[in-house]
């Protein structure tokens, strides 16, 4: 509202225009404040007045529902868990948040160990690193190293007689004997073993 | 490299724990029948080893005979004994080994070993009969190089064989496992 200076000189009309205007104002301004100001208490009221309510009516309704079997019933917990675990990076939080340390003090390392074939693994591992072949040639000697070599002779020898029976006798080929060495696949022979260092393995 | 993985399923799938002495390359025929040139050769070495213990006999025998009448000249005895002394003592190193350790010396550097038709190390009964009949026989051993089952003819007629056996096992007396003998259908082919 804007108040002028009341000015004498002027007619009556423009008295009465300047009147009616100014308590026009004056009632717009009043019921503007009194509304706000209404509304503002009965804002006030009603939510102190809900804030004691609501809970204690919900306390009510959910103390005489089952609210687990409610969700039980009504949701797709999978769904749920799915999404869940679809936003979180589970691995990260474990490494993060978890002593694994901890955890491995803790467990019974003996049940694990008993769990494990130990006995395999040791002959995988023999087998892995050809063991016998590492004790054959560190203890077998020459003797030893010789007669393998025989062996082998002997036995692509007889590979080779049989061939020949086979082919004199017509035999077919599933009546002959099959070829153990191949070409392709060395013998183990000792004679150049001596130096085992360079021998391939 | 097999992993472990690998490793373990092929051996769940076989026996399960193989301490395996023989050399890989050899374990493709390990437990099949020996051919020709490998038991000529074990056989050779045999011959040998009974031909050293027969002139070390006769050597003995001589010194024996030396100490008291060393006037004497007994010369060499006749070949025939030598040989007759021969057969004997080679008729009882083979029964003895192949009932002992199912293998001569021979067999054992040749990595032979002989086992009945159960794949069983060979009784005394067994290997004396045997023995005698490689004694008097000894051309059944050519049958190897006909036979497409590598056996001879002692082998075909008392059910035997001799399988590559590599692994220095006296132990048992059971090969059954490792003897891949076909005793079925081999005997079949075999006759």
């Amino acid at each position: 509202m804007v108040s002028r200076p009341y000015q004498s000189e002027g007619d009556v009309r423009t008295l009465a225009t300047d009147l009616l205007a100014s308590t026009m104002g004056l009632m717009v301004y009043s019921t503007q404040t009194v509304w706000a100001l209404g509304e503002a208490t009965a804002r006030t009221v009603v939510g102190s007045m809900l804030d004691r309510i609501v809970p204690t009516l919900t306390e009510a309704i959910v103390s005489r529902m089952n609210l687990t079997d409610v969700v039980l019933r009504n949701v797709d917990l999978y769904a749920v868990v799915t999404a869940a675990l679809d936003e979180l990076d589970l691995t990260q939080i474990v490494v993060d948040r978890v002593d694994v340390d901890q955890i491995v003090d803790r467990a019974d390392i003996d049940a694990v160990v008993d769990r494990v074939p130990m006995l395999q693994i040791a002959d995988y591992i023999i087998e892995e690193i050809d063991l016998p072949q590492i004790i054959r040639e560190s203890t077998g000697g020459i003797a030893m190293d010789a007669f393998t070599t025989t062996r082998f002779s002997a036995v692509k020898s007889d590979e080779v007689l049989s061939k020949i029976v086979g082919t004199l006798m017509f035999r077919r080929k599933d009546q002959q004997s099959e070829s153990h060495i191949e070409s392709d696949v060395p013998p183990e022979t000792p004679v150049e073993a001596p130096n085992a260092d360079e021998a391939p393995r | 490299m097999t992993s472990f993985r690998e490793f373990r399923e092929e051996h769940d799938a076989d026996e399960g724990l193989v301490l395996d002495t023989v050399p890989s390359a050899a374990r493709q025929f390990q437990g099949e029948r020996a051919g020709f040139f490998t038991r000529l050769i074990a056989a050779v070495i045999d011959v040998v080893i009974v031909g050293a213990i027969i002139f070390g006999v006769w050597i003995a025998v001589w010194l024996f005979l030396l100490v008291f009448n060393p006037l004497v000249d007994y010369g060499m005895p006749r070949p025939g004994y030598f040989a007759l002394g021969g057969y004997f003592i080679m008729w009882v190193y083979w029964s003895w080994g192949w009932a002992t350790s199912g293998r001569s010396i021979g067999q054992h550097l040749m990595g032979v070993r002989v086992v009945d038709r159960d794949g069983r190390k060979p009784g005394w009964k067994l290997a004396t009969v045997r023995s005698l009949f490689c004694v008097v026989f000894q051309v059944g051993i050519l049958w190897i190089i006909v036979s497409p089952a590598n056996r001879s003819v002692q082998d075909v007629v008392l059910r035997t064989s001799a399988i590559h056996d590599w692994s220095g096992d006296f132990t048992s007396g059971d090969y059954s496992s490792h003897a891949r003998i076909q005793t079925g259908t081999a005997e079949g082919k075999a006759g």
